[in-house]
Order: structure tokens, then C-alpha cells, then sequence
């Protein structure tokens, strides 16, 4: 097992560069460049020209590219043509919030969609059943922004005014520690649940069926046989072996897992990548779209060897040698 | 239209009077509170006057520094950071005498030096950012740049490299800084700073009032290195407010500048933050946020709140439909015009804008200083005279569809426009409906704005456009019009006589003596329509009124006069 995770880590190296070449060639298939946007008339066109030049802009292709290569390879991503900050700065700012609104949403779906699926699997046909199936699809129905504004108005804005509106903490306070844990935690709770809500429906109906198919094995029969009870039967049998595909999903969710929710991210002017993404790329900020990309590209490749490994952890029959 | 207006002019009313009675029973202003203000765009964080490409970050800039020179009600450049400043008889200098008791954040006093670090740094070579052709007039600059210029031409044919293209720079810099640049930024002593120029040269005297940057803190930083000078990031400044810290993304966090020259700010505290336009309304009504600019349409939101003021005025800016003059379609002035007169551009003010705005008829829009009705009166839809310039034009023939054609082709052209501006891509199908009317066939394309502005200002071939100028105080377009500017090539309109408008009007620094050349100029474009002049938008702003005291709003905006306002105690 160590082995194979290991081989897998080298193999990430050549792809990763393999993905850097193909972003960078997309990146610059866009029209425009960072300086396209800038049509102040009180732009210096010959000033403009020269940044041009300080940026390698009008530098061929290749060596561009082995430009930002060289400089990436010594943990250098580039300088933000826009912010005028290095990428790195850039990013890590927002990675912080980022992660949280990430996993706290990943953590909703994966408490409600698991029962929920195994609920509406069990309960198969009955109420619960049209329930369950029924809510979750309102979930999936309801876009994640407009939630969020019913969230506002109720929670915020109007009705019971007990979460702040927006940001990531209270403006202008300078908390530290446990204070600053559980500001942010008051911040997150309406953009994390409106992202969400919207994700219940899709791993519920995963795991339902997955459940409903493994509920119909004969070893399923075989453990109820031998007098197990119920919940050792649900759980230990056959929830196991329905995990698989969940698994891959998780492990596919995980760059979405941060880029995700540009929506969520503006509607509550949550700090995260989502909406740095967006911005670079209207703007043509290559170093922060290629160092972007890449960190996506990056979390790819290690969600799929997560997966792998999970597959392993949850199904002895699966033997990585 | 008019009934519009009336509801503007009586909101600003209402708000004043409140203003006026509550200050009549209120006592004297109290200092403390915090102010939040909000912008719909994070600032990218380069708070430096002459760096900053964004209106985002001018937000800042414009609370934490101070030019030399300001507006005044009638938006008339008069001193701020000068207790005085005087024009040569020939108009070539300009002579500012500082006052005596500003003060930079950090204690440091104010002085001519730093008046003249920040434009020297801005004619540097090695400069960051791109404000140099805004000083082409002061003396001996032009020429320089005309050297630069060739040094980057030679460049580029390979004939130097780019060390030696940068050396020859330098050098000419050198050459200026201890030749005509002594007299070009002449600080006479601590407090006297004059500038002189190579021709009187009107608009120099606005780009004089940029905002100022500190001498002694961005000192012995090579020029080149400006962004990543902390200061760039955390500014030091002149200006009423004091910068704290950007958390990014969220807000900028600014305390009262103590010494401020104008009178110690009121409020203590300002938080500046980055809110989504769709629920800055809520947040206001809610009491979270103090300051909101305003959608039109969100005005029915806040107008039956009686806490609630909210303040129209004209903005610098409009929209225009933009049209490549070298397809043969658009070279007939007649059918430019009939364009225009196709269009249905009062149902885009009353509907799209409800009533906040005016039909832009020339370059300089309802509210600017140098605007005036009677040399462009507003035109309204008029689809007969329109069909009757079509057909002078050639255009007489229709199809079975209904358009027009000649010599077998149909008047068919792809108008571009961004997304991004809600109101400009809702006009877009407008202009299309308006136009089929008369037999003009338009498709239709959205595109992002970098895109968009690649191909219009990138030399690409494009029929036609839609688009926004902002116009500064100065009435001179600078390149916006010059067939030889990347800006003027877009549409490829020439026109000798605007060119010698231009230049007339831009060589006399009495606004009364400038006036008749620019009002020749605005019915020159309006009647040639270099593009097609569709309106100009109002700038609408929200205030709680019950917590910000003190508003004494004018042309220049509801908070310009911020370090006045106050917050009563009892709604801190």
C-alpha cells in the first residue's frame, strides 16, 4: 500500500507538468491579455506598452511558458499583474476561508446525505421514502444563491436577525483564539449551509441507491440469518460496500471542495478562492490563473489517489501491490 | 422624463430638510462612532495615487490622501493642500503656495518636496504605472518621451537591446532632471512649488490635483520598485482618514486623521466594506451598512423608509452605441443619425434607468460643468425622419422580411457588448427591436469585457459596439477622439475640425474663454456622431440618515465633506 501511494505521488509530478503546459496554452487562447481591459484614455499607451514588455507579454509562447516554469519550479508562482502581489500571498489569504466554507458545506452533505439515503433506502417505497427523496430534491432544485437570500432574509437581514450577514468575521474586531474561532464559526453557518443543501441531493440519491442494490445481496440475507441484529447488518454489511461510489465522488468533490462557490462565495462576500478565480479571469491575470489551475489540477490528482485509497480502506477485496 | 426629474430634485430636498431640522434641535457634533460605508468590488489593495488602475481602490485613496487641488460645489478646481495657487499671464506656469499646516499620517509634515517627488516619479522611466502621457505638456517632457518612444521603436526593430534601450532612457531622464526638468518642477522653498509648461495646456491643471504621495516614506525606493513598496499597501496620506489594515476581500478599516487640515474628523472610524449588491439594500435597511451606492431599481426598496435618504447626481460618464466609420454602412452621416434617431433612447432612460439619467447627445453629459442644453438639444425617438435619412443615404429598397436593402445586400451588421453592466446589456435587444423598425438588421453577441475591449481597441475589425467613457472635469476628451490614439482608431472617425477645437480649447485656461470652443466642439459630435450617444446615468447613493449627521450633499456626492459628518451617541 505504502508502495503504491508512493508511486502514485511520482506519477503526480509529470502530470502536473503535463497539466501546467495544457493550462497554459488554454489560458493564452483567450483573447486579450491583463493589459486588454485597460482602456482608461489617461493610460499612457506607451507606458502600457512597456508593462507589457516588464510582463514578457510579447515574449514568444515558449519562452513564457519555461519563464513561468523555471520561476514555479523554485517555489516562485509569479507576482499578480493586477494586485502587484506575489501569487502566493494572493492566494493563501483566501485559502483559510476557503477550506472552512469547503469542508463545513462537504460536512452538511455527507451528515444528511448518508442517513438520508440510507433512510430513504431502508424505508424504501413508504413515506419516508417520498419524504426524504422529495426534500432533497427541493434542495438540489433550489439554486445556491437564491437560497442564500431566503437564508438572509430570515436568519439575518429580516425574520430573526441572529447570523451576521456577510464576511468572514466582524468587521473592524480584532479577535483572537476561541473568540475569533467562534466569530468566524457564527459567519460560516449561512454560507456553508446554503452551499450545502444544494449537495444533499446528489450523495443521497448515491447512496440510496447503491444501498438499495447491495440491501438485495444474498450475503445481506445471510448476516440477518445468522441473527445479527439490524444495525450491525445496516451498517457494518452493507453500508460498507455501498460506500464505494460515495467514495469517488468524495474524492472527485475535493478541488470543488475549494473552487467551487464563486455564488455562495459573493452572495455572502466570503474571503475565498472562488471569487479570486473569477476575478483573475476576467482580468487576465495569468500568474494567479495558472498557479489556480494548477492547485485545482494538484487536487485532482490527489482526490482520485484519496479515493483509491478509501477504496482499500472500505473493501478488503480491493489490494494495491 | 420631467416628472422623473421632479421626483429627484424633491428627494434631494426631503433629505435636505431633514438634514437641516434635525441639526436645528440636534447640539453641536459629536466626535466617536463608526462609519461603514460599501463598495461592490473588492479593491485589489494598491492604494497608491499612481499606481492604482481601479475605481475600487480610488475609493480609499480618495478618503486617506489630499492633491493639491479639489472641487468645489460647482466642481470649479479650487486649493486643497495649497493656501493659494496663480497662472502666469502667458499660461505656461502654474505657481502653488502650500499651506503650512498639513501633516502626513505618520507626524511628518508636508512640503513642496513631496509635491515634486510625486510627479517626478510619475515621469520616471522606470515607473510602474502608466499616468506619464498625462504630463506630456510640462516643459521638456514631451520631447522626452518622443525619445523614449524611438528608443522603444529601435527596440523593437532589433537595432538596440533592451539594456541599451533602457540605458538611453535613463540617460534622457538624467539630461531632463538637470536641464529643463528643474524648470518644469521648481521647488522654490519648503511651501512654493511652481510648475512651468511648454504651452498653455488647460487639462495640466487637473492632473496637477492627483492625489500625493509621501517623499520621505517611498524614499531612496528606486522607482521601478514602487508596488512592492509596503506604503503602496498601506498608505500614508494627507487626507482625512487614517489607513488601518485591508482584510482582503472584506473591508478596509480606516481611524480619523487627527491633524486633518480641513478640521479634525467627527467620526472615528471607518469600515469600508466590500458588500454583494443584491443584499447591500437589506444590509442598509438593516442598520449594518450606513452607505450604499443605489441599482435604479432598488430605489422602490428604501423610499418609503423614512430613515433612509436617498441623492441623485449627474454622472461623468455615458454610454455609447460605438461604429466603425470604414464599413461603408457607417460612413453616410445620415445614417448615423438615422441610428441614433431610430433608437428608442428615452424608453431607455425611463424604463431601463427609471428616470435616473439623461440622453447623452454629445461627448461632455448632462451635469458636467462645460455640458450646455442649448448647443445639443436632447433628440427623442423619430422612426420617420429616420426612414427619410435612410433613404437620402441610398437605403430605399426593402425585402421580403422587411429590411432594407441595396445592391442586392441587406443593412446587417453584429453589435458586440459586455456583460458585466446590467442596464447597458439590457439596451442591447432594445437597439435591436428599435432598429429592425426601420429596416436595420442587428445580431446580437455577448462577450466578457477584456474580450470585447481586445477587439474594439485591439485593432480587430469589428462593425459595431457598446460602451461606456467616463469624462473627467476637464472638458478635453485627451485621446479619446484622436484619430491617431488606439481609442480614436477603434471608431476610425477624423475630423480636422475637432482636432482644432481640441487644441483651441484646450490652449486657454479661462473657462469662459474655453467655453464657446467647446460648445462648437459638442454640437460638432453631435451632428457628426463619431459614435452614437445613448445616455448618461445618475449616480444614485443611500445614507441612514438617523445615524450620519452632518450631509450637506452637492455636485460632488453625498460624502464629500466626511470629515463634518457625525453619528449621535444614542445610535452608535
Amino acid at each position: 500500500m505504502t508502495g503504491f501511494i508512493l508511486r502514485r505521488l511520482a506519477q503526480l509530478l509529470p502530470m502536473l507538468l503535463g497539466a501546467s503546459l495544457l493550462i497554459f496554452a488554454v489560458i493564452r487562447l483567450a483573447p486579450g491579455d491583463p493589459y486588454s481591459g485597460l482602456i482608461d484614455p489617461r493610460a499612457d499607451p506607451a507606458k502600457v506598452a512597456e508593462l507589457r514588455r516588464r510582463h514578457c507579454l510579447d515574449c514568444p509562447m515558449p519562452q513564457q511558458y519555461l519563464r513561468w516554469l523555471t520561476g514555479a519550479v523554485r517555489g516562485d508562482l509569479g507576482t499578480s499583474i493586477r494586485f502587484r502581489i506575489p501569487v502566493t500571498e494572493l492566494i493563501g489569504d483566501r485559502l483559510g476561508p476557503s477550506i472552512a466554507l469547503g469542508v463545513a458545506a462537504e460536512s452538511i452533505v455527507l451528515l444528511a446525505g448518508i442517513p438520508f439515503g440510507i433512510l430513504a433506502a431502508v424505508r424504501r417505497g413508504t413515506w419516508v421514502d417520498t419524504v426524504v427523496t422529495t426534500c432533497s430534491l427541493a434542495g438540489l432544485a433550489i439554486p445556491a444563491f437564491f437560497l442564500g437570500l431566503l437564508l438572509l432574509r430570515w436568519l439575518s437581514l429580516g425574520g430573526l436577525q441572529i447570523l451576521p450577514s456577510a464576511g468572514f468575521t466582524t468587521p473592524g474586531a480584532q479577535f483572537t483564539g476561541a473568540a475569533l474561532f467562534l466569530d468566524a464559526a457564527r459567519h460560516l453557518i449561512l454560507p456553508a449551509t446554503a452551499l450545502g443543501v444544494t449537495g444533499i441531493a446528489g450523495l443521497m440519491s448515491h447512496v440510496r441507491s447503491a444501498m438499495l442494490e447491495v440491501l438485495g445481496q444474498d450475503y445481506l440475507r445471510t448476516a440477518r440469518a445468522k441473527g445479527l441484529p439490524e444495525r450491525v447488518v445496516l451498517y457494518r454489511h452493507a453500508l460498507r460496500n455501498a460506500l464505494m461510489p460515495v467514495i469517488t465522488l468524495l474524492g472527485l468533490n475535493l478541488p470543488a471542495l475549494l473552487g467551487g462557490a464563486i455564488i455562495t462565495e459573493s452572495v455572502f462576500q466570503w474571503p475565498g478562492i472562488g471569487r479570486l478565480m473569477y476575478t483573475a479571469l476576467l482580468e487576465r491575470d495569468y500568474p494567479v490563473l495558472m498557479a489556480l489551475n494548477l492547485l485545482f489540477a494538484g487536487l485532482t490528482l490527489l482526490g482520485s489517489l484519496l479515493a483509491d485509497v478509501g477504496y482499500a480502506v472500505v473493501d478488503p477485496r480491493v489490494r494495491y501491490d | 422624463m420631467p416628472g422623473f426629474k421632479r421626483f429627484i430634485s424633491a428627494v434631494v430636498i426631503v433629505l435636505l430638510a431633514i438634514g437641516c431640522t434635525r441639526a436645528a434641535h440636534a447640539e453641536e457634533p459629536v466626535d466617536g462612532g463608526t462609519l461603514y460605508l460599501s463598495m461592490f468590488s473588492a479593491p485589489r489593495g494598491v492604494f497608491n495615487p499612481i499606481l492604482m488602475e481601479d475605481g475600487y481602490d480610488a475609493n480609499v485613496v480618495g478618503l486617506v490622501f489630499a492633491g493639491l487641488l479639489t472641487r468645489d460645489e460647482r466642481l470649479a478646481l479650487v486649493c486643497d493642500l495649497c493656501e493659494s495657487f496663480s497662472v502666469s499671464p502667458d499660461h505656461r506656469q502654474f505657481t502653488f503656495r502650500l499651506r503650512r499646516d498639513v501633516t502626513w499620517h505618520d507626524g511628518r509634515p508636508f512640503t513642496a518636496h513631496d509635491v515634486a517627488y510625486t510627479f517626478r516619479a510619475i515621469l520616471h522611466p522606470d515607473y510602474p504605472g502608466v499616468l506619464t502621457g498625462e504630463y506630456a505638456a510640462l516643459r521638456g517632457v514631451g520631447s522626452m518621451l518622443a525619445e523614449r518612444a524611438a528608443a522603444d521603436r529601435e527596440q523593437a526593430a532589433g537595432r538596440i537591446t533592451a539594456r541599451e534601450a533602457a540605458d538611453r532612457k535613463r540617460a534622457g531622464w538624467q539630461a531632463w532632471l538637470e536641464g529643463e526638468g528643474r524648470e518644469a518642477i521648481r521647488v522654490v522653498d519648503d511651501h512654493t512649488v511652481v510648475f512651468t509648461a511648454d504651452r498653455p495646456h488647460a487639462p495640466l491643471l487637473q492632473n496637477l490635483a492627483i492625489p500625493l504621495i509621501p517623499a520621505h516614506v517611498f524614499a531612496g525606493t528606486p522607482p521601478g520598485d514602487l508596488a512592492e513598496h509596503p506604503a503602496t499597501r498601506a498608505p500614508v496620506g494627507t487626507g482625512p482618514y487614517r489607513f488601518v489594515r485591508y482584510v482582503p476581500d472584506q473591508y478596509v478599516e480606516l481611524v480619523r486623521h487627527d491633524a486633518y487640515h480641513r478640521g479634525r474628523p467627527h467620526i472615528e472610524r471607518i469600515i469600508y466594506r466590500i458588500a454583494n449588491q443584491d443584499v447591500a439594500t437589506g444590509q442598509l435597511k438593516a442598520g449594518e451598512l450606513d452607505y450604499v451606492p443605489l441599482k435604479p431599481g432598488d430605489v422602490a426598496l428604501v423610499e418609503g423608509d423614512p430613515n433612509i435618504g436617498v441623492f441623485a447626481r449627474p454622472d461623468l460618464g455615458y454610454q455609447y452605441l460605438g461604429l466603425n466609420h470604414r464599413n461603408p454602412l457607417f460612413a453616410d452621416r445620415r445614417v448615423r443619425q438615422a441610428i441614433l434617431l431610430a433608437i428608442d433612447r428615452p424608453a431607455m432612460v425611463d424604463h431601463l434607468l427609471k428616470g435616473y439619467g439623461h440622453l447623452a447627445e454629445s461627448h461632455l453629459p448632462h451635469g458636467h460643468p462645460y455640458h450646455d442644453p442649448e448647443a445639443v438639444p436632447a433628440r427623442s425617438r423619430d422612426v420617420a425622419t429616420a426612414t427619410r435619412l435612410l433613404a437620402e443615404a441610398g437605403w430605399t429598397e426593402r425585402d421580403a422580411e422587411g429590411y432594407l436593402v441595396r445592391d442586392g445586400r441587406r443593412f446587417r451588421f453584429t453589435l458586440l457588448y459586455p456583460s458585466g453592466n446590467a442596464v447597458r446589456a439590457a439596451s442591447a435587444p432594445l437597439i435591436q427591436a428599435d432598429l429592425k423598425a426601420v429596416g436595420i438588421q442587428v445580431d446580437l453577441q455577448m462577450m466578457e469585457f477584456s474580450t470585447l475591449a481586445a477587439m474594439v481597441f485591439g485593432g480587430g475589425q469589428v462593425d459595431a459596439w457598446l460602451m461606456g467613457w467616463g469624462v473627467g472635469l476637464d472638458p478635453d476628451p485627451g485621446p479619446v477622439f484622436d484619430p491617431d490614439s488606439r481609442w480614436g482608431r477603434a471608431t476610425g472617425w477624423q475630423s480636422a475640425r475637432s482636432q482644432m477645437l481640441l487644441r483651441l480649447g484646450a490652449g486657454r485656461l479661462d473657462p469662459e474663454a474655453r467655453r464657446p470652443f467647446y460648445r462648437e466642439w459638442a454640437r460638432l459630435l453631435a451632428d457628426e456622431l463619431p459614435v452614437i450617444f445613448l445616455y448618461s446615468q445618475d449616480q444614485i447613493e443611500a445614507v441612514r440618515l438617523d445615524r450620519v449627521r452632518g450631509l450637506r450633499p452637492d455636485a460632488r456626492g453625498i460624502l464629500w465633506n466626511i470629515w463634518e459628518l457625525w453619528i449621535p451617541p444614542e445610535r452608535r
